[in-house]
């Protein structure tokens, strides 16, 4: 099932609360990035006793504008789900109290899942760069090496 | 070591991609700073909380104090850091700061062979690693569209009750442990070598089995380890009782589980707290039963439930579940079928495009792997659903009010591993 | 200067040095205990290369001690810093003093020895306390401060539940009570209840399991001791186990008959081979003691600490009064 990303929040809390539905458990909230043009996509797996399957609802995201409504009040449990998402592919949860990194450190400056990530030259990109000596090249006293040789 | 740090804000968020979307989001890109001491006295640099809930944990009021339990544990669970407010003794808020065991496992396996996959996930949540090793190996299975044989199926399903048997055991150990007994983890591991001995012998490996594969299993199982497994069947539940004797009835032990930690079961639902933890709130939520995969259908077992929801609960609930594996495993063993184990399969696979879900009761709760194939030899996503990870956040729900002991037994309660934490 | 009080004062010097030297190698008799002891119970071997059986690992640890870098806060008091340890230290070797080994092998046989042992276990509390404040860190000051809490708790009952026994038998000396014991049989039929009591307040006072939330993971650090290394720390790991001893001996000594042996062999002999005989009853029912402890070390986890204060006063407190009420009462009836 895909939807458009701000309708997530209706689309679920009926899937949720409707009777016949009945979909109580949120089993999985995962992020997609289909590439450098594309859109990104939020999947959502949930479960229910009266269906003989998952149900997979995906969530259109603009790459652009990488906002969704965050759906806590739901399922406290996506807190962490969504920190994740965001940590990884930076995508925004507008209402989430807790929007921060999980896995990488609160510095950090990138979305490591996306597609188009490159990996950032530590050296020089976080704050402890050039604190020991060695990482400086200009401190390296290369005349004392010319002498021996 | 006193080196001179850099003098740059390690937040210079104003010119970064993650500023810019906060501001777009209405988010202040800095968020004002109260009467808030947090940061240094856990030893980070100071800045100011980036969101209300930060906020709402490292403000201190009068006779609050931070504490800070580090990543290196004197116990357990492996590398994660609590940062708990505490008046006193009594715990006020927790705030579990997680990542030192981040390894970039999704990431990794988007350039990994549906194959190599398989040696990816095994360190993940590495108690469990048959579990970690079943999802992938059922999500690539639906994409390439074929089916294990019957015999790989039963194999399956008896290396993952091994995992479980010894997974279970583990936790009984660790519960003890983290409440000063020093003797049950040993039993436990008298169990865990036993039952390591006997994956070792099918899969080669002690830990990280890599014994699934995308149609099958790896190796197959022949007349000598049925009968090794037979001997060690018939020593297990003996090992079994002496650790429940030590620490069932005890009362110390009762004293510090009973009434500890309860956890309700719409609570339960709505964290996403799933597995053993689940199940000894009293929803019956299993996942062999709610959408069977594997063998599951034919094998006979009940779900069980507890109706407390605390930490003794949550204890005899694996108890109780490390017994019905052993059950299993005898079923699955009568049961087992003759035939190939391993389906014809090219070795590098390159399913048609498509999108796979699948799910397995882990030890610890709901494991799931979301799988997405473009053609290739690689998955194009590929998205796993750690069951400690989102346990997780039941532990600052539970813990204000009680006191700092209490936060090592309730996190032993949920049995989490770093490894599948952090992925 | 007369020849008695040259004698007097060189036999006591002899004895204290005497003691002071045997309160290490108990130490490490009892580490070893624990280490050896407690690993068959958890059905491995434990430390079986340093010398026959494992016998010499706990010296090894000694000397490891000895040879750690032994460094101190920069902030952390200097003066009470290295008070501390030796506080604790002194508190148990000062209370070897008064415990009876055999007949006539006392270093100290004052009047009121039990008043004397109980004010000297007390210093113990005094040094950990400034061992958690004088650490200039935080948690080491809140699991100082606990301990000292736990272990005042725990002295009331302690000594309530020798007063019982003190009653009975009507001295405040050990040998005295000794003495009784021989004429009336051993204290522990005449006060099962005080020697629970004694029992469960001493293992609380020394910080052993199931009662060690100070050592275990207060704050998920060591407590009072966590600034400590090297010998420093070597001194509050030895008086442990020492004080583990002294709490047996004294238990003996109050409850078991100290040197007595038990009813099928004759309770004491004379003259050298008396001492001897002494010598080997009492150490064996101490190191009793102390297996027991240690069994149940390894065997039950850790009381939290608010259960552990809340048994100290509300369980332990009105158990032993009632006990010395009833002990006081019988006292009178019987005219003993």
């Amino acid at each position: 099932m895909t939807i458009e990303g701000d309708q997530n929040v209706p689309v679920l809390w009926r899937l949720r609360d409707d009777a016949e539905l009945g979909f109580w458990f949120l089993a999985d909230a995962a992020a997609v990035d289909y590439g450098v043009g594309e859109h990104l996509e939020v999947v959502y797996h949930l479960y229910s006793d009266r269906h003989p399957s998952w149900l997979r609802v995906r969530a259109r995201v603009d790459r652009s504008n990488p906002h969704l409504p965050t759906i806590t009040g739901l399922w406290e449990g996506a807190t962490f789900h969504e920190r994740e998402m965001y940590d990884m592919m930076g995508i925004v949860f507008d209402g989430n109290r807790d929007l921060r990194r999980i896995f990488m450190s609160p510095d950090y400056r990138s979305f490591p899942q996306r597609k188009d990530f490159l990996l950032p030259d530590d050296a020089s990109d976080s704050p402890a760069a050039g604190v020991n000596p060695l990482e400086r090249p200009e401190t390296w006293d290369l005349a004392r090496l010319e002498g021996e040789r | 070591m006193t080196t001179e740090p850099q003098i740059r804000d390690p937040l210079e968020i104003e010119r970064s991609e993650e500023a810019r979307l906060r501001t777009a989001a209405g988010l202040p890109p800095v968020a004002r700073s109260g009467e808030f001491a947090g940061f240094e006295s856990v030893g980070l640099p100071d800045r100011p909380p980036q969101t209300d809930r930060e906020r709402e944990v490292y403000t201190l009021d009068e006779g609050e104090m931070l504490v800070n339990m580090g990543p290196q544990h004197p116990a357990t669970h492996g590398v994660m850091r609590l940062v708990i407010k505490v008046r006193g003794e009594i715990v006020v808020d927790i705030d579990p700061v997680l990542g030192y065991l981040h390894r970039g496992i999704e990431k990794l396996c988007e350039n990994a062979t549906y194959t190599t996959v398989m040696t990816y996930v095994d360190p993940m949540d590495y108690l469990s690693a048959m579990h970690n090793e079943h999802a992938p190996a059922i999500a690539f299975e639906k994409l390439y569209g074929i089916k294990a044989p019957r015999r790989a199926e039963y194999i399956r399903a008896l290396v993952v009750e091994l995992n479980r048997v010894f997974s279970h055991g583990l936790m009984m150990g660790f519960q003890a442990l983290d409440m000063g007994g020093l003797t049950p983890i040993l039993m436990s591991f008298i169990n865990r070598d036993e039952v390591v001995d006997l994956l070792s012998a099918i899969s080669g490996q002690r830990m990280l089995f890599n014994f699934f594969r995308v149609g099958g299993v790896n190796f197959d199982v022949n007349d000598e380890f049925i009968s090794r497994l037979s001997t060690w069947r018939a020593g297990v539940l003996k090992n079994v009782e002496m650790n429940e004797r030590i620490l069932t009835d005890n009362e110390i032990f009762r004293g510090r589980t009973i009434g500890m930690g309860v956890l309700s079961g719409k609570e339960a639902i709505s964290l996403g707290v799933t597995g053993p933890s689940l199940r000894a709130s009293g929803v019956p939520f299993d996942v062999r039963k709610a959408h069977p995969y594997c063998i599951y259908p034919e094998l006979e077992f009940d779900v069980i439930t507890q109706p407390g929801g605390d930490v003794y609960s949550r204890y005899l609930q694996r108890v109780a579940e490390l017994k019905q594996s052993i059950h299993l495993i005898d079923q699955i063993v009568d049961k087992m079928p003759h035939g190939p184990v391993q389906a014809q399969v090219p070795g590098i696979i390159r399913p048609r495009p498509g999108r796979a879900y699948a799910a397995v009761e882990s030890p610890r709760g709901l494991y799931s792997v979301y799988a997405i194939s473009d053609g290739g030899p690689n998955p194009y996503r590929f998205r796993m659903r750690d069951p400690s990870f989102i346990s997780l956040q039941a532990i600052p729900k539970l813990m204000p009010g009680r006191l700092i002991a209490d936060t090592m037994a309730v996190m032993a309660s949920f049995d989490p591993v770093m490894g599948g934490v952090d992925k | 200067m007369s020849v008695d009080l040259l004698l007097g004062v060189g036999r006591f010097v002899l004895a204290t040095t005497l003691l002071l030297l045997m309160t290490v190698p108990t130490a490490f008799i009892v580490i070893q205990m624990e280490i050896k002891v407690i690993a068959q119970m958890q059905l491995r071997y434990g430390p079986n290369r340093i010398g026959p059986w494992g016998m010499f690992q706990s010296t090894i640890h000694g000397f490891k001690f000895l040879a750690k870098e032994d460094h101190m806060p920069d902030q952390a008091d200097r003066a009470t810093f290295t008070l501390a340890p030796w506080m604790v230290y002194m508190a148990a070797a000062m209370s070897m003093l008064v415990i009876p080994f055999a007949p006539g092998v006392i270093a100290a046989d004052f009047n009121i020895g039990i008043v004397y042992f109980f004010a000297v276990i007390g210093l113990s509390v005094v040094g950990l306390l400034i061992a958690g404040w004088a650490s200039y860190n935080k948690y080491s000051l809140l699991g100082g401060l606990r301990s000292a809490a736990q272990m005042v708790s725990y002295e009331i009952p302690l000594t309530l539940s020798v007063v019982g026994v003190v009653v009975l038998g009507g001295t405040l000396n050990f040998r005295e009570l000794i003495a009784w014991q021989q004429a009336h049989g051993w204290m522990l039929l005449w006060q099962p209840i005080g020697l629970g009591i004694f029992y469960i307040a001493s293992l609380a006072e020394i910080n052993r399991t199931p009662f060690d939330m100070v050592e275990a993971d207060s704050e998920l650090v060591a407590g009072p001791f966590t600034e400590y290394s090297g010998m420093r720390f070597g001194f509050f790991f030895f008086a442990e186990y020492v004080a583990l001893f002294i709490m047996s001996g004294i238990m003996t000594a109050l409850f078991f008959g100290g040197w007595l042996a038990p009813w099928p062999f004759p309770a004491q002999l004379d003259g050298f081979a008396g001492t001897i005989y002494g010598l080997f009853w009492f150490f064996l029912k101490s190191y009793l003691f102390v297996f027991v402890a240690v069994w149940l070390r390894a065997t039950l986890p850790r009381v939290r600490v608010d259960q552990l204060m809340g048994m100290a006063w509300k369980v332990l407190l009105p158990l032993a009064m009632l006990n010395l009420i009833a002990t006081a009462g019988v006292v009178v009836w019987l005219n003993l």
